[in-house]
């Protein structure tokens, strides 16, 4: 039971902070330009989020801080919050572009523009973090993203070809537009691998109240769940490379990227990948603003949790109430999500070394993490792999926005 | 017996005057021992001078550049026991004059 | 024990299990003769913000005296208070009522309370 329960805030910590609006668009658009070709970019950003993952559980479990604790902890106030505002600043253009996934979802369903649902999904969304408690959020989520399968589903119903799909699990330079893979890519990167995603998982394990007998489920967890979320993105880029990529649509609208359900689907399609679409986002509104909350209270030393009444914990509450807030109103305002959405994904990449730095450095401390150091093939994965994204991204945005 | 108060968080990180005013080091932590009911500051632990120390220092805060192994082991942490340190400007924290950092 | 690592920005934790705060700063009595002692521990956003810019700090400290609780939070707690040093830093107080507080009790009685659901 209790298994089943630490599976559960894998899997949901999965499709909210994994697969959500970022995965699917930039897996969509990844699928639609390139076909096949950035598979290993999937399999990177997957390898390293299992690392991080872990890394969360197991520093809580251990430590008894969450990552955020610990980081002002060994680092001081400075660095709090000197890193904590590009992180602020990311993490509200990622909720904004969540919201719109769900808006633009409903948008698909009702033919009633995005710009209009952006309030009632903040409203909808605030709701349930105010009256729900984290097992709600965590399970219900979970339960209702198991729809995002279908883009399992309509891949394998399109007959891929396994030879080509394997080859593009081996890194490949671009055959053309170099500025847009590359851009692509650490998009990818960034949507895969979101800080909020630690925070919040490192917060659940505290809430939780993990200890070190839990490090072995951890791992599990880490490791099933982001799979989980692996398979789902991939089946997006899949369905999206086999409908989009031959006909050379490039993705530009959400709408379009509904088409790749309707193809193997059918009708049942079109409502099929407006669930999927409005359940990830909608997790992980709630991910990213409940994560910023849970940095602002842990940085500053404040009451905290979602396991009692919102007036117990008034400055916590308000920092996800004012994060969704604020976020709705560039939504509400026709920010296109689209584009609001890889462009997010692409800031986070660059603010990746930010947290994953001093993040190995604790993971290496016997002073939090005892004897369950880190290996050094963990260490040498993230320090690489966020390194590697974020001077791609530093080269890549600048370029494609002057470019694309 | 006169009574001041320090702020020691604003004390970390500041630079050490040496004699003559020249700059020895960076307070970089306050070791402290018990005594009786209280804790006291039995030493200093300071840290060389130098442009990317400024920038960690400023920034990060020296404690991840120290998390570096090899450069750990450029950083010397020379103790400053703790009557060696005129505290009278808590701004500009002095070595007493018969003394050197460098020891 | 070292201030940086086992005193500063350590989370404070009140007799009840509440968190008050991290330590934002630590006051070192200066004596003649004697080393200086550690004499108490200071939560609060003004000392938080002086570690990084005192004029800004000023500035804060006098926002927050003008608005809400019309307290700049500060809360000073002598050492001898403080009864463990571990994961958390226990101290012999009670939250409620210090101005560790002052913030979060008037936002909840002017904010929270006025938002539909806050109370079942």
């Amino acid at each position: 039971m209790r298994r089943y329960l630490e599976v559960a805030l894998g899997i949901f910590t999965s499709i909210g902070g994994f697969l959500e609006v970022g995965a699917i668009a930039t897996a969509a658009q990844a699928g639609a330009g390139f076909g096949f070709r950035l598979g290993w970019v999937l399999v990177l950003g997957t390898v390293c989020v299992i690392f991080l993952v872990e890394m969360s559980g197991r520093l809580s479990a251990v430590s008894k801080h969450t990552l955020q604790d610990a980081m002002r902890e060994r680092f001081g106030a400075g660095f709090f919050l000197v890193t904590t505002i590009p992180g602020l600043i990311v993490d509200w253009l990622v909720l904004a572009a969540e919201i719109g996934g769900v808006a633009l979802a409903l948008q698909l369903v009702t033919g009633i523009g995005y710009q209009w649902w952006a309030f009632p999904v903040a409203i909808g969304s605030w709701l349930f973090l105010w009256k729900g408690n984290l097992r709600l959020v965590e399970d219900g989520v979970a339960l209702l993203g198991l729809v995002a399968l279908a883009f399992v589903v309509a891949a394998v119903r399109l007959h891929p070809p396994v030879h080509a799909v394997v080859a593009g699990l081996l890194p490949s330079l671009p055959p053309a537009e170099g500025t847009t893979y590359w851009f692509l890519a650490v998009s990818i990167l960034g949507a895969l691998i979101s800080p909020y995603l630690f925070f919040f998982y490192s917060s659940g394990a505290i809430e939780g109240q993990w200890d070190e007998n839990h490090i072995g489920s951890n791992r599990f967890t880490a490791i099933v769940g982001m799979s989980f979320g692996a398979v789902l993105a991939f089946g997006v880029m899949l369905a999206a490379a086999l409908v989009f990529h031959p006909r050379g649509i490039q993705v530009e609208r959400y709408e379009q990227v509904a088409l790749m359900l309707v193809e193997p689907l059918g009708r049942p399609g079109l409502y099929l990948f407006a669930a999927a679409l409005a359940v990830t986002c909608f997790g992980a509104t709630l991910e990213v603003a409940l994560g910023r909350a849970y940095v602002f209270a842990q940085g500053f030393g404040w009451n905290y949790t979602l396991n009692s009444l919102p007036k117990n914990s008034a400055r916590f509450s308000l920092v996800y109430t004012a994060m969704i807030g604020s976020a709705a109103v560039l939504i509400a305002l026709g920010v296109d999500p689209l584009a609001l959405t890889v462009f997010s994904m692409a800031l986070t990449a660059v603010t990746l070394p930010l947290v994953t730095i001093p993040f190995i450095v604790l993971m290496n401390d016997p002073a939090y993490v005892g004897e369950y150091r880190n290996g050094w093939i963990g260490n040498a994965a993230v320090v690489g792999i966020s390194l590697l994204a974020s001077l791609i991204a530093l080269v890549a945005i600048p370029l494609q926005l002057m470019g694309g | 017996m006169s009574r001041r108060e320090v702020r020691a968080e604003l004390l970390l990180g500041r630079k050490v005057l040496g004699p003559g005013g020249r700059v020895d080091a960076r307070i970089e932590e306050i070791v402290l021992e018990p005594r009786g009911e209280d804790y006291v500051v039995r030493e200093y632990l300071s840290g060389p001078e130098g442009f990317l120390e400024e920038i960690f220092t400023f920034t990060v805060g020296v404690p991840l550049l120290r998390s570096i192994p090899f450069l750990s082991r450029r950083i010397r942490r020379r103790p400053i026991q703790w009557d060696w340190l005129d505290l009278s400007n808590p701004d500009a924290p002095r070595l007493h004059s018969h003394l050197d950092a460098r020891g | 024990m070292n201030l940086t690592r086992d005193i500063l920005d350590q989370q404070v934790v009140d007799r009840t299990g509440q968190r008050l705060g991290k330590v934002d700063g630590v006051i070192l009595e200066l004596r003649d003769g004697e080393p200086p002692r550690v004499a108490a521990i200071e939560i609060g956003p003004v000392t938080l913000t002086r570690r990084i810019h005192p004029r800004l700090a000023e500035w804060l400290g006098g926002w927050l005296r003008r608005h809400g609780p019309r307290t700049d939070g500060t809360l000073r707690i002598p050492w001898s208070k403080v009864r463990a040093i571990g994961v958390d830093l226990r101290v012999d107080l009670v939250a409620d009522g210090t101005p560790a507080r002052a913030w979060e009790d008037w936002l909840r009685e002017h904010v929270i309370r006025r938002i539909p659901g806050s109370r079942q």
